[in-house]
Parts: C-alpha cells; sequence; structure tokens
C-alpha cells in the first residue's frame, strides 16, 4: 500500500490557495489529531448518547453517557490487533464493565458471553473465554486524546484483542445466556458447492466465486427462527452472529481466505476468514479442506488415502454422538452406518476431485463417493 | 481561478511522469463545477507521442479525510486513460487500498460521456466500478472525483468547438 506524502505538493498547494484564493474549507472533515485541547477524566465534555445494558436480571437498564463519563475511571495500556495483524499499543481512559455490573451485583465473569453493538448495527460477541481473563473497558479517551468522532461517545477496548471487539459509538450490550445445542447433521461445505448458485464476487484485485448464505441454509439445513450462527475459524477465532446478518452475506468459496464469510452490507470487521465449520441449531457446516489444514497431525492413512477421521470432524464441531448415522453424497445416495464403523472412518480427497468416505477394514463397496453430510438418526 | 505563472506541483507531477510530455495549455477552473465534496483544482493539456491528454488534479472527501488525486483523460478517444492517487489518509485496514493498481485500473479505459457508478461484489455495465472490499465510501470518493473531471472534461470541450 503506498501512501505519497509530498512537501513538495503541501507547498504547492498552500501557495495556490495564497495565489488564487481558492477555499475548501467546506469540504475539510475534522481532524482528530487538531480538535480543542483535550480535557481528562470527567472534564472530557458531556456527549450526548446512552449504554443499555440487555439481560439483567432486574431488567434492561440505559446509563447515558454522561453518567458513565461521571464514574470511577481507570487508565490502562494495552494493544489492540488489527485484522492485517498489525499490532498498536494505545493508552485508554474509561470506566470498567465491571464498575458498571457491580452496580447491578453481576460482573462480566459471570456470563457465558456478552455482545456489544455500535449505533450502526454492527455486533459482536465476547466469549466467556476473555470475559474471564481481560478486563473489559468502555473507554472515552485514547493515547490521550477524546475518541475519534466516528468512535464517540464510548469504545470498547479489550486488552490484547483484535480491533473487531473494539466496538465503536457502542450503543449497548447484550448478555449471552448458555445455550445447550445438539448438533445432529454435518454437511461438508466442499460438497456443498456443486449444488449452489455459484456467483462472481470481486475480492480486492480478484474475482472469485460465492454463494449466498440464505441458499446454503435453504438447500441443506432449517434456519430456527431465534438462533444464531455460531463459527470458528482455523486460526481458532470463535464468532457468534445473528441470523439475519449472516444470512445477508456470502460465503467466498475460492481465492485467498476461503472459504470466507462476506457481505458489502457489512464492515471488513465482521468477515470471517478460512472458515473451518459454522453452525445454526442442529445443523452444521464443515470445511473439509480447512478440516486437513487443522487437523494435520492427526490424519490417516488407508489403504492409498490420507484423510481426515469422522470422529475429529464430530469433535470440532461438537457433532452428538449417536448408534447409527446416515452418510448421504452429492447424487443422493445414501449409506447407514453404526457408531462402530463411524468410528473407523475417514474423509479423504479424492483423485478425481470431491470428497469420498472410506472405513478400516471394510470393502470399497462401503465407501461414499462425493460425501455431502453425515446425520445422526439414533 | 488557478492559474500561475511559476511551474505548479502538478505540472512538476505530469512531466517527472512523462520526459518527453509537453503542456499545452492550462485551464482556469471554473469553481461553480465543484461539488459533492469535490473541488478540481488544477487542469492542463498535455501532449505526449502525438496523443492529446487532459490532466486534473482533484480534492475529494474520503472515509477520513480528503484525497487528492489525477485523472487523466484521452482527449482523442473520450475516455479515462489513467487514475493516479497522489495523497490520501485512509485507514490502511479498509481505504488504504485506494491507491493500489488494482484498484486504480479500473477506471481505465471507461467512456467520458456516462457517469460512473459505484457498485458492490461485480460490475456488470460498462460504467460501473466496484468498490473495494470493505471500503465503499472511499471508493465512491474516488468515483465522484473522476466523474467530476469527466463532466469538466466535457465542458471544456464544448467551450473549445
Amino acid at each position: 500500500m503506498k501512501k505519497r506524502l509530498s512537501s513538495l505538493l503541501v507547498l504547492a498547494i498552500v501557495v495556490l490557495l495564497v495565489l488564487a484564493g481558492c477555499s475548501n474549507a467546506n469540504n475539510e472533515p475534522a481532524d482528530a489529531d487538531n480538535q480543542e485541547p483535550v480535557k481528562s477524566g470527567d472534564d472530557v465534555g458531556t456527549p450526548a448518547g446512552e449504554f443499555k445494558i440487555v439481560g439483567l436480571e432486574g431488567g434492561d437498564v440505559v446509563i447515558t453517557a454522561e453518567e458513565i463519563y461521571k464514574m470511577e475511571s481507570a487508565t490502562e495500556k494495552m494493544t489492540n490487533i488489527s485484522s492485517s495483524g498489525e499490532i498498536t499499543e494505545a493508552e485508554v481512559t474509561g470506566v470498567k464493565i465491571d464498575t458498571i455490573l457491580s452496580k447491578y451485583n453481576v460482573s462480566q465473569k459471570d456470563f457465558e458471553g456478552v455482545r456489544f453493538y455500535a449505533a450502526d448495527g454492527y455486533s459482536i460477541i465476547v466469549p466467556k473465554e476473555i470475559l474471564q481473563q481481560k478486563e473489559i473497558m468502555l473507554i472515552y479517551k485514547q493515547d490521550g486524546k477524546p475518541l475519534h468522532e466516528k468512535h464517540m461517545p464510548l469504545r470498547v477496548a479489550v486488552p490484547d484483542e483484535r480491533s473487531m471487539y473494539w466496538v465503536g459509538n457502542v450503543a449497548g450490550m447484550e448478555i449471552v445466556q448458555e445455550e445447550i445445542i445438539n448438533i445432529s447433521k454435518v454437511t461438508l461445505l466442499e460438497s456443498s458447492y456443486s449444488l449452489l448458485t455459484q456467483e462472481d464476487y470481486t475480492y480486492y484485485e480478484t474475482v472469485d466465486k460465492a454463494v449466498k448464505t440464505e441458499e446454503l441454509f435453504e438447500k441443506f439445513a432449517s434456519v430456527k427462527e431465534t438462533d444464531e450462527i455460531s463459527a470458528k475459524c482455523v486460526d481458532g477465532l470463535d464468532k457468534n452472529e445473528k441470523k439475519n446478518v449472516f444470512l445477508t452475506g456470502y460465503i467466498k468459496i475460492t481465492g485467498e481466505y476461503a472459504p470466507l464469510f462476506l457481505s458489502p452490507e457489512l464492515p471488513k470487521g465482521m468477515h470471517m476468514k478460512e472458515l473451518l465449520w459454522f453452525n445454526n441449531a442442529e445443523n452444521a457446516f464443515f470445511s473439509i479442506e480447512q478440516g486437513l489444514v487443522k487437523y494435520a497431525d492427526e490424519l490417516v492413512t488407508i489403504g492409498e488415502d490420507t484423510g481426515i477421521l469422522l470422529t475429529s470432524i464430530e469433535d470440532s464441531v461438537g457433532l452428538e454422538k449417536g448408534n447409527k448415522y446416515k452418510l448421504t453424497a452429492d447424487d443422493g445416495y445414501s449409506l447407514e452406518i453404526t457408531r462402530e464403523d463411524f468410528e473407523k472412518g475417514m474423509i479423504y480427497p479424492r483423485k478425481k476431485g470431491g470428497y469420498s468416505t472410506v472405513f478400516e477394514g471394510l470393502e470399497d463397496n462401503t465407501k461414499v463417493k462425493g460425501i455431502l453430510s453425515i446425520e445422526v438418526t439414533e | 481561478m488557478l492559474v500561475s505563472c511559476s511551474t505548479s506541483f502538478e505540472e512538476t507531477y505530469v512531466k517527472q511522469k512523462y520526459d518527453d510530455c509537453k503542456v499545452v495549455r492550462k485551464y482556469k477552473i471554473d469553481n461553480s463545477i465543484n461539488s459533492d465534496g469535490c473541488c478540481i483544482e488544477n487542469a492542463m493539456l498535455i501532449e505526449k507521442d502525438g496523443q492529446k491528454l487532459l490532466y486534473q488534479f482533484v480534492k475529494t472527501t474520503g472515509f477520513n479525510e480528503d484525497i487528492y488525486l489525477m485523472t487523466s483523460i484521452d482527449v482523442q478517444n473520450n475516455k479515462v486513460y489513467e487514475v493516479d492517487v497522489i495523497e490520501h489518509s485512509e485507514t490502511d485496514d479498509y481505504g488504504g487500498y485506494v491507491s493500489e493498481n488494482w484498484f486504480l485500473e479500473r477506471f481505465a479505459g471507461k467512456l467520458v460521456d456516462v457517469p460512473l457508478k459505484t457498485v458492490i461484489i461485480i460490475d456488470r455495465e460498462p460504467n460501473e466500478v466496484v468498490a473495494i472490499t470493505g471500503a465503499t465510501m472511499t471508493s465512491k470518493a474516488v468515483v465522484r472525483a473522476v466523474n467530476l473531471c469527466m463532466e469538466n472534461f466535457t465542458k471544456l470541450k464544448m467551450q473549445n468547438k
């Protein structure tokens, strides 16, 4: 990426402005670095805005930004990691979430997750693992300065975490309750593509292929009215997304970061690269290509073929353990197997393309070529 | 009004780009044409290898701050010849891609008589330009600037008929 800043240019523009009197003042946006002198603590100002907490036992509460600015503040040094991996150090000032929650006799550590949402609709769930380890803050100053206009009046800060968790212009948080989901069907993403409408999708400099998430669910799963989509990426990122948001998007199935969840309507921070799996209630989708990467150390060889154990897929997505399983191919062929056989099975990439199952000790005619889904039937 | 007797940055920029080019004419800027966060600051006709190009330097409001860019138009063929970003302050993660060649090349060869339109995902019409993934506002700012240059080119051409 190139950024060219020429002192010659600056000089030339200044000279031209002076000589020609051409003013563009109306087009000049506010410069965050040149705002009014910074005030500190509860003296930063009284911006408009509210912060809503949804899901507390005593009912939802709304706190004004002004009230939060007046609460006991803290200043901490922390880093944030951009989506491209760039690490930025920041000194932030604001109020710890637990300072706010203590007024309602709860702590962030009590929750299974917390969804922070911005006024523009962006939202993200901070999972339990982070809530247990990191003190989350609502900040109003960063590096001694008021927040950038677009992040005002409050921004979430999560120490040493990716910037996608640093929700700017945050409007509230929802407490996420634990939900026990039994996944009973796994559809293999790569096998589903040929059965879906593939569209051209421009991703930076390339034109790749993409499928609509809505069509994916229509064909291979039902979507529960109130459920969310949970996803895991091969780099370990866990993410939850609202169903109605996820279904407006695409899965980019070729090129960089595939399978990549993205949508032109969503900020880049909400895209999910190299999806390993995602699920909605009992239906999960699993990427064999990413599975082969993720479980590279656990691959097995049966005969001449090397692949991923069915039990690795089971563990990865949390497929419930059954007595019988139905394996279905992309041409509609299906085979029922027992748990005993399931534990001896793997999926491998075929030399002719596509994927197949094979079972240790069983005849070749038990293979399901073009394997599309695995379903617990009993 | 942007006419100066001294060599401007923009003129230096053009001459550095093409050693053998000749500035044929400098134009006064009609400020009434500037709109929608865009302002043409400099326009000049150059000749290189017998080809006439109208170079226009324009400031447009990006997502963060102003983007300063150059648009050149092939006068004989009525097509955008080249777009180049000279300065910007867009964020690396998002609009920073604005100066990448693969994005700027999307403008080359566009006919000047139909305003360009920013689209997402894929372009289906000749006047469509696909926005940078995750940086629609920045992309729209560049499209606005190029459209303004195309409009100004048409106006100058009519005046000189």
